[in-house]
């Protein structure tokens, strides 16, 4: 017995390095739901139980806290004597999925769409990469918010997770930061990617947050700037 | 008859006696939100013979949150601190972070998510937190700009790997510089949103995925096609070497003689002992004329292909074989490659029922709808803002200080030789010693004590100034020294002589001021005048303290010279601010004519006004002038006046300063 033990103990342990497919789900039974955020969710039933349903990762954004202030934070500062930002740094919190309400929101909207027994289960396993992307035109811009990420970047593997990212600028870099804060729609044309895929490999989606919204989240909140004066 | 066997189960009792014993089930998971918006999300536990789902459920590590000691107060410190002194490198300001950390439902969340559990999902049981393993060494991640530059921080510390157990504790402390202690304070305290400081765990955990349907075929009844399609070919095959114990049983039965040998051979009750070699190539054969198939419902790779065969290979050996323990010997390499750990290769024999199996030409399906274990990341993240508001107002917590303890302090005595003193070095004074001491309060402490000694070469090597330094520590009164001096002077003196009386020190430092003072004094006459009135010469005759005791100094001017004006220096006890004088003119031809004793705070300077009564030829007075110079003054050893002869007591109170207590 032991040798037969040791033998499938090994093939468990090379097979456990494979990717494969998660829960599984009948593609087909696809239901989409629409936020009054207009966010879509898509919902998908099991294929062991078309009542039970999993949906897409979704919803990436700023993270708020309870009381509504966005989990943002620039600050720049002057050197003593100086005229002008000498530096600053930047941290923000990012987080996707649903919340409470608009949990219920999905599930009443399967118990009107299936039937009484319908359940929202939750969000489909995926695999990612460890760090979201920077993608877009502005390769400028890029490369300043690369070079000046101090740590951070991670993709949360489940809902309501967060990703917290901490930058820190030269006195250049601070001062274009902190103009793009107060116009933020010259961040347009930049934005954080999170390509989440099935286990076997397979894409499963996109989440993307374009740059500008989360500047705007920080410009429209004057307690997550410290600006010198 | 079909016989369904489950390789699944076989897997499990692996899966059980290597891996660990919660498995989880992908396809059960759930995501709840608790009342306090803490997202859970749980999987079931995985059934052990089938697909079917549990109701028991474990969740993933969330809710990360600052630890608490028993009393409730939170185990956090964010102390600035900052100093007095001045230190080059900053040593003295900053700020000091410290926290713990613990992941993990409280009681009131497990009550609460069992309650949704239970009511929402068929009576679900919340079993506990799933078995989780740090993501690697670096598990813990301190996500900040401040805290992760080394030009604002000093020093970061905190557990690499992320602790398996809710409850556990995660240790983070930074100790930050100057300018990272005021970047990071004005996070906490300017800003109502976040800090700059995240926290990230990262964990691994197991789930059973369901992977690789398919099924392995044994159809024995392919023999009999087998034996009759190939007898014919059988004669010319040369591949019989690998085993003459195959090659004269098994294989002829197979490709060379009807079934009946094949039988024949099962059922001949001989005991023909195989190696592990030899049944593998056995297996080989049975493979590749479709006695034995691997079939997928997937593209599976060859690679997993092999490993499945090699287990059902092991399958195969245990189902139809037995080990002859008899028979141990060497293993070969293949035996030690599928097991690693084998110290005798194994001899085996066909068991007795295979033959049954062969003459009924069973069909057995073995099905591979196994589960696969699977490892999947999960992260934790927190900002630092919401627990810093939370606490900034507990001064357990929350703290500045201005480092001044005592203990950690020195108290300087800068000890500084007067001016008049330095003059005096090499001249009135030899030298002097100067003796500190400080007595500390606390009990079984050291006094401190130590001697300076300024002498003419210590002066030239160090200068006037010498600096005594005793620590603060373990006294009431760290301010407070004691100190007592002592002067050698000219003439192998010594001031005080035996003076053991120790003095308070003043917290300014300790100036060492002779006890005596020099003064230059001035005498001046009009020689001319002098000559005029018959006077030859004239002398300045001063009486004052030195050492406390009464000296006389002369200063004469000759009428014949030719400079009327003549200085001389005396030291004169500090306590004093005057000086006893007389003038005494020599007449030529009476002799020296004495004034009286007179007074006078110092000017330094004096004239030899002739009295108007030589002038006017005032026979008493003159008398009595000439009666006072007539006496001589007598001196001790020191070069004091006898006491009989002593004046200054009469102008005590023009002289003497009043001494200072």
């Amino acid at each position: 017995m032991h040798s037969k033990a040791k033998l499938f103990a090994i093939v468990l342990a090379f097979l456990s390095g494979i990717c494969c497919t998660a829960q599984a789900i009948d593609l087909s039974g696809k239901l989409t739901c629409t936020l009054p955020s207009k966010v879509a969710v898509a919902l998908f039933p099991t294929s062991q139980n078309n009542h039970e349903y999993y949906c897409l990762p979704t919803n990436l954004r700023v993270s708020y806290k309870e009381t509504s202030t966005p989990e943002f934070l620039f600050m720049a500062w002057k050197n003593e004597g100086s005229t002008q930002i000498d530096g600053g740094i930047l941290h923000w919190l990012l987080t996707w999925g649903l919340i409470k309400n608009e949990e219920k929101f999905v599930r009443d909207f399967l118990i009107a769409k299936v039937d009484s027994n319908a359940v929202l289960k939750g969000v489909l396993t995926f695999t990612a990469p460890s760090k979201y992307q920077f993608l877009g035109k502005n390769t400028e811009l890029i490369a300043l918010l690369q070079r000046s990420l101090s740590s951070g970047g991670i993709i949360p593997s489940e809902p309501s997770g967060k990703s917290a990212s901490s930058f820190r600028f030269s006195a250049e870099d601070a001062r274009t930061i902190e103009k793009l804060i107060h116009t933020p729609e010259k961040a347009d044309g930049v934005w954080i990617e999170m390509p989440l895929f099935f286990p076997d490999g397979q894409e499963m989606c996109r989440l993307r947050l374009p740059l500008k919204s989360i500047f705007q989240a920080g410009a429209k909140c004057p307690t997550c700037l410290i600006l010198p004066k | 008859m079909r016989i369904h066997l489950t390789i699944s189960f076989l897997v499990l009792a692996a899966l059980g006696s290597v891996l660990t014993a919660q498995v989880l089930d992908s396809e059960n998971k759930l995501t709840i939100t608790l009342k306090d918006q803490t997202k859970v999300t749980l999987y079931g536990q995985a059934s052990s013979l089938s697909d079917a789902k549990t109701n028991s459920y474990y969740y993933l590590p969330c809710n990360l949150r600052l630890s608490r000691k028993q009393d409730g107060t939170p185990e956090f410190l964010f102390l600035k601190f900052t100093s007095d002194e001045r230190n080059a490198t900053g040593v003295m300001q900053g700020a000091l972070l410290h926290l713990l950390m613990e992941y993990g439902l409280t009681k009131a969340q497990e009550t609460e998510l069992s309650g949704i559990l239970k009511s929402r999902y068929n009576g679900g049981i919340l079993k506990g937190a799933a078995d989780v393993e740090p993501d690697g060494d670096n598990s813990v991640r301190v996500i900040s700009a401040t805290l992760g530059s080394k030009d604002l921080t000093r020093s970061l510390v905190f557990n690499g790997k992320a602790p398996t157990l809710p409850g556990s504790k995660i240790a983070v402390a930074a100790m930050l510089d100057k300018q990272g202690a005021q970047i990071f304070a004005a996070t906490l305290e300017k800003s109502r949103s976040i800090a700059d400081l995240s926290l990230n765990l990262s964990f691994n955990y197991q789930i059973r995925v369901p992977a690789a349907k398919g099924y392995i075929k044994e159809d024995w009844s392919k023999i009999d096609s087998l034996a009759q399609k190939d007898s014919a070919s059988f004669s010319k095959n040369t591949d019989t070497n690998y085993g003459k114990k195959v090659g004269n049983t098994l294989v002829g039965a197979l490709f060379g003689g009807p079934i009946g040998g094949l039988i024949g051979w099962f059922g001949s009750g001989s005991e023909e002992h195989y190696s592990y070699d030899e049944l593998r190539e056995f297996y080989r054969k049975l493979e590749e004329n479709k006695v034995v198939t691997l079939r997928f419902e997937e593209n599976v790779s060859d690679e997993r292909v092999d490993k499945i065969r090699e287990a059902f290979f092991q399958h195969f050996l245990n189902s139809f074989t037995e080990k002859d323990g008899n028979a141990a010997r060497e293993p070969s390499l293949k035996e030690k490659e599928a097991i690693p750990d084998i110290k005798q290769g194994d001899s085996y024999v066909f068991k007795r029922e295979v033959r049954d199996v062969v003459k009924q030409k069973k069909i057995q399906i073995f099905d591979l709808s196994y589960s696969m274990a699977v490892k999947r990341s999960h992260q934790l993240t927190e900002n630092f803002a919401s627990w810093y508001d939370q606490n900034k107002d507990n001064p357990k917590c929350v703290g500045l200080v201005n480092i001044g303890d005592a203990f950690f302090q020195y108290r300087d005595i800068n000890v500084i030789l007067d001016i008049e003193a330095e003059e005096m070095m090499g001249k009135e004074v030899n030298y002097v010693t100067v003796s500190i001491r400080k007595k500390r309060s606390e009990e079984g402490a050291y006094d401190f004590s130590q001697d300076v000694t300024f002498d003419r070469k210590f002066l030239e090597k160090e200068g006037n100034r010498y600096t005594v330094t005793y620590s603060k520590a373990q006294d009431a009164n760290p301010e407070m020294y004691e100190y007592k001096v002592q002067w050698s002077l000219r003439g192998g003196l010594v001031f005080p002589p035996n003076d053991t009386t120790w003095k308070k020190g003043s917290w300014q430092g300790l100036s060492l001021a002779p006890p005596i003072a020099p003064r230059t004094i001035r005498f001046e006459a009009d020689l001319a005048d002098m000559k005029q009135m018959g006077i030859k010469n004239a002398t300045l005759q001063l009486r004052y303290k030195k050492f406390g005791k009464e000296i006389e100094s002369n200063i004469g001017i000759n009428a014949s010279g030719t400079d009327g004006f003549a200085e001389k220096m005396i030291f004169m006890d500090r306590n004093t601010q005057g000086y006893a004088y007389r003038l005494v003119f020599h007449d030529k031809d009476l002799g020296p004519i004495a004034t009286d004793w007179d007074a006078k705070i110092n000017t330094d300077y004096m004239y030899a006004a002739i009295p108007k009564q030589i002038r006017n030829k005032d026979q008493n007075w003159i008398k009595l002038g000439l009666e006072a110079a007539k006496v001589l003054v007598t001196v001790d050893e020191t070069g004091a006046v006898s006491k009989d002869q002593q004046v200054l007591d009469k102008f005590r109170k023009i002289i003497d300063i009043a001494e200072k207590k």
